[in-house]
């Protein structure tokens, strides 16, 4: 009982001196900056879908799809440890590489163009992501690049949908996605490869 | 934390005022915000995921909902309180989202726990990691026990927050609890 009592105690008392705070390992702002920026971005449009919008709709929501699996692709991509083949599972993709990474595209139609914020802290993270990427082995570079080609051109096929329907909300949705998308695979290669230099550096 | 802070400017903004300022689309202002909580709001999405990378999702996934919401924050509750109350949401809505849920990171079994040795002295050298411990709790358990015994949270908060019954709460903190005691006899006999 008495021991009963003193291992409750030891508990409340390690409990509670456990700190409230515990800091990320690295900054977040940069990220959640970008996402605000994209998100403020979008234009306050009408809830009201036009009548005879719906038939490009489908296949933009299946670019959106195809842009989630790329995401997921490349998650398990950058998990992989140096020189590691691609899981089995996951399919090439058989899309056109791009040998350089434009300076994209920062566009929302023509309705609205993107805030300086989200153009910049997304020019700040391509910047570390292009010089990362040069250390990745070439096969996980190619693959990525391709997802990343992939999520550029469902952004170029969104943004073109949202000249013509530059109210459409659901549109805006998916694009502020696609920027996310994009914002998400630079910080996962650039999160893993620093991963990988400290583990270097050890 | 809910007190003032030098800005930018050099001058001392509450949170309040910040929030006024994050609400008219001052990014710096929320950025302010930011780097009061972010240590907090990890912090709670660590204990509460057990997994690092996926905190840091949930933190970045808490601060951008945040922003979007801000014209719906009405300042009833301090800014930290409404932002844990995000974060906790985040951290739910992502544990049902994710295949496999993230109940399978359980590596504490109830039947694998060793008996706890009372001849061991209680003042024993115990080479115990609470962290570790928490981080290995079923998800049910650990959700409660990291609201409740470590942010404080009531049991009907903590249930409210969690979408579960006030008997479920007290329950899955006392199965906590005693998962921890266990996890601690054990590592005492380690030693």
């Amino acid at each position: 009982m008495t021991h009963q009592r003193s291992d409750d105690e030891e508990l409340d008392s390690r409990l509670a001196a456990l700190p409230h705070e515990i800091p990320p390992q690295r900054n977040l702002w940069p990220d959640i900056a970008a996402r605000i920026a994209a998100v403020s971005a979008a234009p306050r449009a009408d809830r009201e879908h036009a009548a005879g919008w719906r038939s490009g709709w489908t296949q933009l929501a299946a670019a959106c799809v195809l842009v989630a699996v790329t995401a997921v692709v490349t998650y398990q991509l950058v998990r992989e440890p140096e020189g590691t083949a691609m899981p089995p599972q996951v399919a090439a993709l058989d899309w056109p590489v791009i040998t350089t990474l434009p300076a994209t595209p920062a566009s929302f139609g023509s309705g609205a163009v993107l805030s300086p914020e989200y153009v910049e802290a997304r020019a700040l993270l391509a910047r570390t992501f292009e010089a990362r990427l040069a250390d990745l082995p070439p096969a996980t570079r190619s693959k990525i690049e391709r997802n990343l080609a992939e999520i550029r051109r469902a952004s170029a096929e969104l943004a073109a949908a949202l000249d013509e329907h530059p109210a459409n909300s659901l549109l805006q949705d998916l694009l502020v996605s696609t920027y996310q998308e994009e914002l998400a695979l630079f910080s996962q290669v650039n999160q893993v490869t620093t991963a990988t230099q400290l583990r270097n550096d050890l | 934390m809910n007190g003032s802070r030098h800005d930018e400017r050099g001058g001392q903004s509450t949170d309040a005022e910040l929030v006024d300022r994050a609400r008219r689309g001052d990014t710096a202002a929320f950025e302010q915000l930011y780097q009061t909580y972010a240590g907090r709001i990890h912090g709670l999405c660590l204990r509460m995921t057990g997994k690092p990378e996926l905190a840091e999702e949930c933190v970045q996934d808490a601060f951008v909902q945040a922003w979007r919401s801000l014209a719906r924050f009405e300042g009833r509750s301090a800014f930290g309180t409404w932002l844990h109350r995000i974060a906790v949401n985040e951290v739910l809505g992502r544990s049902r989202r994710r295949t496999p849920p993230l109940e399978s990171i359980d590596l504490i079994h109830d039947a694998d726990l060793p008996i706890a040795n009372d001849d061991v002295e209680s003042d024993a050298v115990v080479a115990f990691d609470l962290e570790d411990a928490i981080a290995a709790l079923p998800a049910g358990a650990r959700q409660v026990l990291v609201l409740q015994a470590i942010y404080g949270y009531s049991h009907e908060e903590t249930a409210e927050m969690l979408g579960i019954a006030v008997g479920t709460c007290k329950a899955q903190l006392h199965r906590a609890r005693q998962l921890l005691k266990a996890r601690m006899a054990a590592e005492r006999v380690a030693v």
